[in-house]
């Protein structure tokens, strides 16, 4: 049973367009969205996260279009989200931070507590609950803007860019949590950093210009790459010769429904 | 716990309440002291507090929504269940603040001035009318918020409340939906026109219900215009243009029928409403000064009694009987001057002159100054009464004015 679809979704931002596209996301595992800047992959995650509205087509969820305020709420109860470059409440405490995130997320009064532990415990920051956010390193605060998608065990995981700034530690580190949440549900990893997709995710993306160039296993796209190709993998060099070929027979070859 | 400690440590809405107590405080040090029984102007004075508190209210909810909706914050919020409530949250919690504030202020100071089961009434609805002002404005630094953003949200909030409500508030011949009181004079004789007050109340539900739909659906052209959005906005604006041309609505009206006075002593007997019996001792006293300090003949030309009237209220119709205006200076002191009652003692109340269109001539306002001051001396015991020209001089001027001569050319 797929958990979110795409149906021909459509949406103008000024002069650019995302779409019509078709997306589906699996019951579960990491799958990687990536493209240049401009893609659209923001505007995707904005139209999956239901904080715009497409011009044309539908997002359906477990097999249910969701249009009314009603579908909407209840899929945002299921939804983590964490947006780019997202900015904390310097001043608040860690756990406060979550339990607000938490009835924001409308989960049960007699469940916050629980779920703020896990959700702390989940990105390993348990022992920290009480500090205020303004303490905490640049990747403990990722880590923190990441427990409180986790909160409520979310039935998808939407991540912009989770990754950026980080050193090297930090996004190992980090990569472990996604992989780990992709575990119990769909996580789809918007980023322009191959090598995270490469190390965990199962499927993979791509967006050129608001349009879905390929969707399917992260092999099939590596399988693409032709020797003389930039990058530094063979997901990059994957990559570079399905943009090199845009224009020509790439829709065709590279498109998965 | 959490989130008071959440809100406390990442929002200022909530400093609305303790701006608004050093805002009630500043108003009710000033003219307040309701103890001195007028109940009703008492409540009216608390619409001052209001409108001292509203600038900064609906800046602090500007500069709470606004910092919501930053580009960094905004995603995170609007992709949760609870995404209207959270953008509300800000004029919520001020409104709530700010408000609790308001009554705990005012609801003390009103059961000190001795409310009555006839002006009960009014009294409550004045104080809904309070709150309905504040929630309005709170929703306004919600709408400024969204509409303009951070940094000038709040700028743009605090500096546009208090014009908005002193033009929609204050303007003479309008409809003010934004009329909260403030009368720094005696509401006596006056009452609150409940016509007036229902018109008000549901004039700034609609306002509140309008920007809290558009600001809860989002600025609507953040999302592409929404008819669901612009529709009652419309509506809104076309409401208040024709409430601003119903001319003949006034906030306070005349009683139909005059309150009773009570009286205490004799010669001058002193007629004071209940709402101003901390006068009477002070005003007696300063007749007796006055009856006392004059030569028989001038204590016969004086009235015999005083009586209390309000702006528009009725005036004796005998000369023997004085009217007794409480002057707004006086009503917000704690003693009454001597020469207000001397200057009561010579105005000649039964002349219609001093009531008309045009201003009395020059000569009556030398003449009243005149004879005040001799009855100011000789309370003082400094008269020049022992001369009896002096004496003759003044009767013969007191005799002009009383008797309306004074004003004819």
């Amino acid at each position: 049973m797929t958990s979110v679809e795409l149906r021909d979704v459509q949406r103008s931002v000024g002069r650019f367009t995302l779409g019509p596209i078709s997306l589906t996301l699996p019951d579960s595992g990491v799958v990687g969205l990536v493209g240049a800047n401009g893609a659209g992959k923001s505007t995707l995650m904005r139209l999956l996260a239901t904080i715009d509205r497409p011009d044309s087509g539908t997002l359906a969820w477990n097999g249910a279009v969701v249009s009314s305020r009603t579908g909407r709420m209840s899929y945002r109860t299921r939804l983590g989200f964490v947006p780019q470059d997202v900015a904390l409440p310097q001043r608040a405490r860690c756990d406060d931070y979550l339990w607000h995130a938490a009835w924001l997320k409308r989960l049960p009064a007699g469940d916050r507590r629980a779920a703020v532990e896990k959700a702390l415990a989940a990105v390993s920051l348990i022992d920290r609950a009480t500090e205020k956010v303004q303490t905490l390193s640049g990747g403990m605060q990722r880590r923190l803007s990441l427990a409180q998608a986790l909160l409520g065990d979310p039935g998808l995981l939407l991540l912009d860019e989770p990754t950026v700034g980080l050193d090297p530690q930090q996004r190992v580190s980090f990569r472990d949590l996604i992989r780990e949440a992709g575990r119990s549900a769909p996580v789809l990893l918007a980023t322009h950093l191959t090598e995270d997709v490469r190390l965990i995710a199962q499927t993979i993306v791509v967006l050129h210009e608001g349009s879905v160039l390929f969707q399917g296993p992260v092999a099939e796209l590596e399988a693409l790459a032709t020797p003389d190709a930039p990058g530094d993998s063979e997901l990059e060099r994957g990559l570079s010769t399905l943009i090199a070929d845009t224009g020509t027979d790439a829709e065709t070859r590279g498109v998965r429904s | 716990m959490n989130m008071l400690r959440y809100m406390t440590a990442t929002s200022f809405s909530w400093l609305a309440g303790p701006i608004a107590v050093a805002m009630e405080l500043l108003n009710y040090t000033d003219r307040g002291r309701p103890w001195r029984d007028d109940f009703l102007w008492a409540i009216d004075w608390a619409g001052t507090g209001v409108f001292l508190t509203v600038p900064v209210l609906a800046g602090l909810v500007a500069a709470d929504t606004g910092l919501t909706l930053t580009q960094n914050r905004r995603d995170l919020t609007l992709s949760k269940p609870r995404e209207a409530v959270a953008l509300l949250a800000p004029a919520l919690v001020g409104f709530a603040a700010a408000g609790i504030v308001h009554l705990i202020f005012v609801i003390p100071y009103a059961l000190a001035a001795r409310p009555t089961s006839e002006n009960l009434s009014e009294a409550t609805l004045m104080l809904v009318a309070h709150l309905a002002v504040l929630g309005s404005f709170a929703v306004l630094g919600s709408f400024l918020g969204a509409a303009v953003r951070l940094p000038w949200a709040p700028v743009v909030a605090a500096v546009a409340s208090p014009v908005v409500m002193w033009w929609m508030g204050r303007s003479s011949g309008l409809f003010s939906p934004f009329d909260v009181g403030g009368s720094t004079s005696s509401l006596l004789g006056l009452t609150l026109n409940q016509d007036f007050v229902l018109i008000q109340l549901v004039t700034l539900a609609v306002v509140i219900a309008c920007v809290l739909l558009a600001v809860s659906r989002r600025w609507p052209w953040a999302r592409g215009a929404s008819l669901k959005v612009l529709t009652p906005l419309v509506a809104l604006a076309v409401v208040l243009l024709l409430l601003q041309r119903t001319p003949d609505l006034e906030r306070l009206e005349v009683v139909s029928s005059a309150p009773a006075r009570q009286c205490a002593g004799s010669e001058p007997s002193i007629c004071f409403y209940p709402e101003h019996r901390r006068f009477v001792a002070e005003v007696r006293q300063n007749a007796q000064r006055i009856y006392e300090g004059v030569p028989r003949e001038v204590a016969q030309l004086l009235p015999t009694s005083l009586e209390e009237r309000y702006p528009g209220g009725g005036v004796p119709d005998a000369p023997e009987v004085s009217a007794y205006e409480v002057l707004p200076d006086s009503f917000s002191s704690d003693s009454i001057p001597i020469s207000d009652t001397a200057g009561a003692l010579v105005t000649p109340w039964t002349c219609p002159q001093i009531f008309g269109q045009a201003p009395p001539p020059e000569k009556y306002f030398q003449a009243a100054q005149l004879l005040t001051q001799e009855l100011l001396a000789a309370a003082e015991g400094g008269s020049n009464f022992e001369d009896p020209v002096r004496v003759q001089e003044f009767t013969d001027l007191f005799n002009d004015v009383k008797s309306c001569r004074i004003f004819d050319e």
